[in-house]
Parts: structure tokens; sequence; C-alpha cells
């Protein structure tokens, strides 16, 4: 889906935000392929990094259950560039075990010509 | 922009810490930047620079490594280990994190429009007194 939302970017931006984010709560790998650039880097709660294809093949030992955010703040710098930060409550299954975790998430999406990529990810555990 | 000049953008960036040298702190990043802690605390510019004024943190070592640099257009994303001894309120504050610097050279000037900062592996805070 390429959006228009009248040359918004901030608006075309909270959209593409949306649908990834649904995209990861129902693991829906052609989604996800469409929308995360080739060249793709996300930094994980414990600094691990996964590349685009480690990123999308994780769901078949990970499954959202509840992914909720909030406090989302989204910055457009120029045309090409914005920047999307929000907090993120999720559980989760990773392998066997149960997960939940809160987590500050920034996201780094810049247009490439004609669509929007989503470029880096990335997660801080939210302290006490 | 090529990744050697970001390269040394990085490096003015990383002396700067270690000088605690706001000014240079302030021309190197854009009035929106932000930075997201370890624990997930944001930090906008004013009070990102204010973390030197009065001694409150020192920064005496601070290694920016294993870096990759994607350049898209006027954009730059950087990947790398940010490594760092340091004290805040006089009391340690060294960790080593995996960090994401954005770059952006839409206005001009290339400057930073973001930090994050993730623990690798646990990270103990340290002990901020509070009045």
């Amino acid at each position: 889906m390429t959006t228009s939302r009248g040359g918004d970017p901030g608006a075309e931006v909270k959209d593409l935000q949306d649908e990834f984010d649904r995209a990861e709560l129902h693991a829906d790998a052609a989604v996800l392929e469409r929308l995360i650039a080739d060249d793709f880097q996300s930094i994980g709660p414990k600094g691990f990094v996964l590349d685009k294809e480690q990123w999308i093949s994780r769901h078949s030992y990970f499954r959202y259950h509840a992914l909720d955010t909030s406090e989302v703040d989204i910055r457009t710098y120029g045309d090409h560039t914005a920047i999307v930060r929000n907090v993120q409550r999720n559980r989760a299954t990773h392998r066997d075990d149960e997960v939940a975790l809160t987590v500050r998430v920034s996201q780094v999406w810049i247009r490439y010509e004609a669509a929007w990529r989503l470029v880096a990810i990335q997660f801080s555990p939210m302290g006490a | 922009m090529t990744s050697n000049q970001v390269a040394q953008l990085e490096e003015r960036w990383r002396t700067a810490e270690v000088a605690g040298d706001t000014a240079t702190l302030d021309q190197l990043t854009a009035p929106e930047f932000r930075l997201v802690g370890p624990l997930g605390f944001v930090l906008t510019k004013p009070q990102w620079l204010q973390r030197y004024q009065g001694g409150g943190l020192v920064t005496t070592a601070l290694e920016w490594r294993e870096v990759d640099t994607q350049i898209v257009g006027d954009t730059a994303v950087s990947v790398g280990i940010h490594d760092q001894q340091a004290s805040y309120q006089g009391r340690p504050s060294d960790g080593t994190f995996r960090s994401i610097h954005v770059w952006q050279g839409g206005g001009g000037e290339w400057q930073l429009l973001s930090i994050q900062l993730s623990p690798i592996g646990t990270f103990t805070p340290p002990r901020v007194e509070r009045p």
C-alpha cells in the first residue's frame, strides 16, 4: 500500500506505523516484507541485532498475544525522513516462554522514491 | 555524504562527549534531537546538553565501535556499540550499549536527530540521589 493522505508525511507514516504494528501482532510476513527496507537493522531490548530476514523469520518462534502502544511521538524531517517513538506494552511467547515487556521503541522511516520503508527499529526496556 | 564523512561527524560527537563540550554537542544536534536512554527515558536536546552542566555527568572514556552506516538520500543511520566509562553525580555509570544514531542533512549542515541506547544483556543503573 502506498499512502497519500494529501501529501502529509506525518499522516502517511502514522498509517504505515499502524499497519506495521498490526503485521507484527498477526505475524503477517507479506506485509512486513513490503514495509521493511532491504538494509533494515534492528536492536532488541537486550542489544541483539537482527537484519530484515532475521526479523521477519523470528515470527516462527516468537508470537505476540497483545501489543499496545502509547506516548506516540511522530516527527518528520522534510519529505523523506520520519522517526516514530512510542511505548509498547506487549505479551508474547518466545519459544516456550511467556514474556511481557514494556519498552520504548524508536522507528526510523525513510521514503524511497514513491514509498516509505522502515529502515531501523530499536527497543530499550523501561526502567523503574 | 559518504560513510567516511558520517564517521568524521561521529568522531566530533565522541570527543565532545568526553570533553563535556556542550557547544560542539549543541552544534551537532538538531533542535528536535532526542536521546532515548538504556532504561527508556527520553531527553530533549536542552536536557541532553544539560547533563554536563554542574559536573553531573563526567565521561572519562567513550568508544563508538563496530559501526555500520547506511546512507539514504540526506539521511544516515549508524548502528554501533557505545562503550562508556562515566560517572553521574559522582557514582560510576559505566556501560556498554548497542545504539542507533540518525543523522540528517536536509537543512544543509548534517545534524543528529536521534541517539538511542539499549543495554547489552543487563544494565544496572547508577543510584541517583533525589532531593
